[in-house]
């Protein structure tokens, strides 16, 4: 085989590796199985079932947090999460993504398979913001207690 | 039915969670979570135990013997 040949081949093995790669850009990383992610990764966990945790001060919670989230303070995580399924994505969130690191190593130190962190925290999110107590857990399951929901209306 | 909710609130704290969700007032939030559990009249009441699982589903204004009733079947 003389030179020519290798450097067509070579540059044929370039340009389809190439090709490889900006279409794996163009259909985007898959999600990892914990880490940190930005807000379109934080919608389709949710969507997909994932909890959504607002690591933040109740305050903070009730002045602005991201539609079904439940609330649960970093500092009270570990009671709070004593009975959660350990197999089920958990998403955190907090102001600007450092309490929610915290959270999300503890989790994971405690057996969660998957954990994700919203690395920017409520800081750069896209959406809107919901107001008020939390009305509870985004999915059915909770383990705050029995609990009764009393759905009423004003009418 | 909410002064017979509220006083359920009050006789039960600490040993039940009793939450009232305003389907008129509480956003996208309560809108999930009746989408979730089913609700599509008000009042429902719905019965959760500790482990998640959904023990009682109430409609109506019912006596608050039969919400009782559902609430000890949480324990």
């Amino acid at each position: 085989m003389d030179w020519r040949s290798i450097i067509k081949r070579a540059t044929l093995a370039l340009m389809v590796a190439g090709t490889l790669l900006s279409l794996s850009a163009c259909t985007g990383d898959p999600v990892p199985a914990s880490g940190n992610v930005g807000n379109v990764e934080l919608r389709d966990l949710v969507q997909g079932g994932a909890r959504l945790v607002d690591v933040r001060t109740t305050a903070e919670f009730q002045a602005g947090h991201i539609s079904g989230a439940e609330n649960v303070p970093v500092d009270g995580i570990a009671e709070a999460v004593a009975g959660w399924d350990k197999s089920k994505p958990v998403v955190v969130y907090c102001q600007t993504g450092s309490r929610s690191l915290n959270a999300m190593g503890y989790l994971t130190g405690q057996g969660f398979e998957h954990v994700y962190n919203l690395e920017q925290g409520l800081a750069a999110w896209d959406g809107e913001l919901a107001e008020g107590e939390a009305s509870g857990p985004a999915s059915p399951a909770s383990n705050d207690g029995p609990t009764m929901y009393a759905f009423m209306s004003d009418g | 039915m909410k002064p017979v909710v509220d006083g359920l609130k009050k006789k039960y704290s600490g040993t039940y969670d009793i939450r009232v969700l305003n389907t008129s007032t509480g956003g996208a939030d309560v809108e999930r979570l009746a989408s979730q559990y089913g609700v599509q009249y008000v009042p429902t009441f719905i019965f959760v135990d500790s482990a998640g699982n959904q023990s009682g589903f109430v409609v109506g204004e019912v006596p608050v013997s039969t919400l009782e009733r559902e609430l000890s079947k949480l324990d």
